[in-house]
């Protein structure tokens, strides 16, 4: 900024009134040479600091997977926790994570897109399930559990405390 | 062959002032074409201002803040119906502004939220006209709207929030009594005198909307009357106005540094502390030291004028409000400051990448191009270096996932995203360069008004460092930026003999950056209402009538609040008896005024750490003895606001007593539970 400002002759003072020769006559000396010099300086300056941040920005690096919806840079797509141990016990009927698990609007839930159906981890009965539309598969305490009529698992019993913030409706 | 006189832009006789010598000299035909154009110009200028208004005026029926909108429109319905304000509800801020708004709440009807929607009108006009007449006694039309059309599109947020905050009417105000200063010189005798007494008036006015900006406008006032007296021919001082002038010289930063002592790290210190410095040196710098000089009585003089006006204004709402409270002046600490800064603390962001290199790039590649456009290879450079940051600003700036076309699209406003908290800081610092070197003359006088009104208005910024609140606190610090840029547009012009194309580049490239911080802004004041996607491209939300609700007549909100909050509300109005308390948590108070329901606590926003602990016992026994069947929950504001923290004991209780109902969207009805409606 000072040295932008300090390029820029400061012109005459107010009340002293421009006539059309002195411009002429000032381009030739100080000024000019100052204000060329501040443009580069300012230019040198603002393109090191924008060259170091590509530099060190992530699309130089090699290997990192493509972007996928909820997840972070870097990031792939993959089942944790529940999903990981229903994928596991389900086989190729979860398909492949195409977005990384992420909460639901203004539920206490999580859901994960996958290749074949959506998989949804209930927080209140702490339930993972998967759907594929017409049937759907649940992890419960007494083992893997299927249904077959629609997205909404069975009802299951309330593990949690509920609270403010939380709420587990019976 | 005989020199032919030009007549500098800042040269040009304002309304009411004698005309220079220069319009008499031989190039008589070629000033009267400049001044026609200039004419032109005048009216273009203030026809674009009135066009901006139009707009807003256009949006005045579109959308809803349950939030900001509903804090002020609850407050004043609670003045209406006879309750006051710190005795009653809790109010940060004093109360000028709740009194207009009741008092057109009597008028209205049910057309409340447009009530006060037609004061943020008028406010934001005043506060334009005034910008645009305080600089354009320094500068040209075209530089002149820069800082309104700055502040009503970079910063104003119509129809996403119409924030009918005091801050709108006390800045706009604050913008007319720096005007009405900057005048002074013109006045002598008895009608400076009266403008004194005016000015002080008006800056009482502003205090009685928003305390700290009336306080800082009255430090500037204070503080000039001293360094430079209320013209420019006031330079010789006495040694003992001298000392005084020092003094405020090193009491005005000490104070802000004291002021924001809880918060200050190195950036937040920098942010406030250099422009204000800055700013105070410029103001002080060309006084000279004689016995014949301006004396403390001449400073006093002035002061006892000013503050006449400031009494007149003062003394009788302030004496009404404190016997109304019993004398209780305790509840009035919020006057002085006395408030927990840490709840209102918002941190000055840090960019998100380099990406502000880039734009600043652009603009001095662009400025450099026009310097150097007759020596080809040096400009070919230049406009490579211009590519050069445009491509930087895509690469800093994409997102993953994005293609290059959005990549590019979405660049110019990333880049730019959080620089306009900057841009006043950098005005003020450039102003202060400018004045420091300006002449005695009554421009010169004017800046270094401009320069400290803009560096001291600027500290309302704080404690809630963020853009919202800079439509506030920029307005001066961007019209002082404005005559800087006016300046600097003139002078290099003359220096680099641009004309034509070349003058319209140099003028783009000092626009530059300015222009590229409205761009973040455009994106808010349209979210909710315009989605933009690469299958569908442009499409607008679709948008329904509000049907017959308490203080919501006239209103037209998007679909999705219409079936979140209003739903909300419907359901709570079905299932409440008339007149019935709820309550509303943690800051959504609109929903008390279109149920038309009392609020039973002391606070509109229930924000982590708004109400100390003794206070959410209270809110907690007004919800047990009233009691409080139904409350409303808006779960986006719960996240907003981050974890309970102090409030937990509230939302423990609220969890014991009320279970969920029902839920429309983000907002949920919770009911008071069977067994604690039973309990005693």
């Amino acid at each position: 900024m000072m040295v932008a400002l300090a390029a820029i002759p400061r012109g005459p003072p107010d009340g002293v009134q421009l006539s059309a020769t002195s411009p002429r006559t000032h381009a030739n000396i100080g000024p000019c040479r100052l204000d060329s010099l501040g443009l580069v300086v300012a230019a040198s300056l603002l393109l090191a600091v924008v060259a170091v941040n590509i530099a060190a920005s992530p699309i130089w690096k090699t290997g990192i997977p493509p972007h996928a919806p909820y997840c972070e840079v870097g990031i792939a797509p993959s089942f944790q926790f529940g999903f990981a141990e229903l994928s596991r016990q389900l086989g190729p009927v979860m398909g492949e994570p195409i977005e990384c698990e992420h909460g639901e609007e203004w539920t206490v839930d999580t859901r994960q897109l996958t290749t074949t159906g959506v998989a949804v981890y209930h927080w209140c009965t702490n339930t993972p399930t998967f759907s594929t539309g017409p049937e759907g598969w649940m992890l419960t305490a007494s083992g893997l559990q299927r249904w077959t009529d629609g997205y909404d698992p069975p009802t299951q019993p309330i593990v949690r405390v509920p609270d403010f913030r939380r709420p587990c409706q019976p | 062959m005989p020199a032919v006189t030009v007549e500098s832009p800042e040269l040009r006789p304002v309304p009411g002032q004698i005309a220079t010598d220069a319009l008499r000299l031989p190039a008589a035909r070629g000033a009267a074409w400049l001044a026609s154009l200039s004419d032109i110009a005048e009216v273009t200028a203030i026809a674009c201002l009135l066009a901006l208004l139009g707009a807003e005026l256009l949006l005045i029926r579109i959308g809803l803040d349950v939030q900001d909108e509903g804090y002020f429109v609850e407050q004043a319905n609670r003045v209406l119906h006879g309750e006051l304000p710190f005795r009653d509800f809790d109010s940060l801020y004093t109360p000028a502004l709740l009194y207009i708004h009741a008092l057109l709440f009597g008028a209205v009807g049910d057309a409340q939220v447009l009530a006060v929607r037609a004061v943020g009108l008028l406010s934001r006009a005043l506060l334009a006209g005034s910008l645009y007449f305080v600089c354009r006694s320094l500068v040209r039309p075209w530089f002149a709207i820069i800082p309104a059309v700055y502040v009503l599109v970079g910063l104003d947020r119509v129809p996403q929030t119409w924030e009918p905050h005091p801050g709108w009417p006390s800045a706009a105000l604050t913008a007319f009594t720096v005007w009405a200063f900057a005048r002074l010189p013109e006045r002598s005798g008895r009608q400076r005198i009266a403008w004194l007494v005016a000015i002080g008036a008006t800056t009482a006015a502003v205090f009685a909307f928003k305390q700290n900006a009336g306080v800082f406008l009255a430090l500037a006032l204070v503080a000039f009357s001293a360094w430079q007296g209320i013209h420019h021919l006031s330079l010789r001082v006495t040694h003992t106005l001298r000392l005084v002038q020092l003094l405020l010289l090193v009491a005005i930063p000490a104070m802000m540094a004291w002021l924001i002592r809880p918060h200050a790290d190195l950036a937040t210190a920098a942010y406030f502390l250099v422009p204000l410095v800055a700013a105070v040196i410029a103001g002080i710098r060309p006084a000279c030291v004689s016995v014949a000089g301006r004396g403390l009585g001449s400073w006093f003089a002035v002061l006892g004028l000013l503050g006449l006006g400031a009494c007149l204004v003062t003394l009788p709402w302030l004496t009404a409000l404190i016997a109304a409270l019993d004398g209780r002046v305790d509840l009035l600490r919020g006057f002085v400051g006395a408030v927990n800064q840490d709840i209102l603390w918002r941190p000055l962001p840090a960019p998100k990448n380099a990406a502000w290199g880039s734009v600043l790039g652009i603009a001095i590649a662009t400025a450099a191009a026009v310097r150097w456009r007759r020596r080809p290879l040096y400009a070919a450079l230049a406009g490579c270096g211009a590519v050069l940051f445009a491509v930087s600003a895509v690469v800093l700036t994409a997102g993953p996932g994005d293609t290059i076309r959005q990549a590019i699209l979405r660049a110019p406003g990333r880049a730019a995203d959080g620089m306009a908290l900057l841009l006043p800081v950098g005005c003020i610092v450039a102003g202060a360069w400018q004045s420091f070197y300006a002449p005695p003359t009554r421009a010169g006088w004017r800046l270094r008004w401009l320069t400290v009104a803009g560096a001291l208005a600027f500290l309302t910024e704080y404690p809630r460092v963020d853009e919202m609140h800079l439509a506030w606190s920029a307005g001066l610090p961007l019209a002082v930026g404005a005559v800087v840029l006016g300046r600097m547009s003139r002078n290099l012009g003359a220096y680099w003999r641009v004309g034509g194309v070349s003058q319209l580049a140099l003028g783009a490239a000092l626009l530059a950056v300015p222009v590229a911080t409205v761009v973040p802004n455009l994106v808010v004041r349209s979210e909710g209402f315009v989605q933009v996607s690469s299958a569908r491209g442009v499409e607008f939300a679709p948008v329904v009538r509000v049907p017959r609700m308490p203080g919501l007549r006239g209103l037209i909100v998007t679909e999705k609040q219409s079936e979140t909050v209003l739903t909300a509300a419907r359901y709570v109005e079905d299932n409440a008896t008339p007149g019935e308390p709820i309550f509303v948590y943690p800051s959504s108070p609109m929903v008390y005024v279109m149920l038309d329901r009392p609020n039973p606590t002391r606070f509109a926003h229930l924000y982590p750490g708004a109400a100390s602990p003794a206070e959410l016992e209270e809110v907690i026994t007004a919800l047990e003895s009233t009691p409080v069947r139904f409350v409303v929950v808006s779960d986006a504001a719960l996240m907003f606001w981050g974890l309970p923290k102090a409030n937990a004991p509230l939302e423990t209780y609220l969890g014991l007593a009320y279970r969920d109902v029902a839920r429309f969207g983000e907002y949920r009805v919770l009911e008071r539970t069977p067994e604690a409606a039973r309990a005693p």
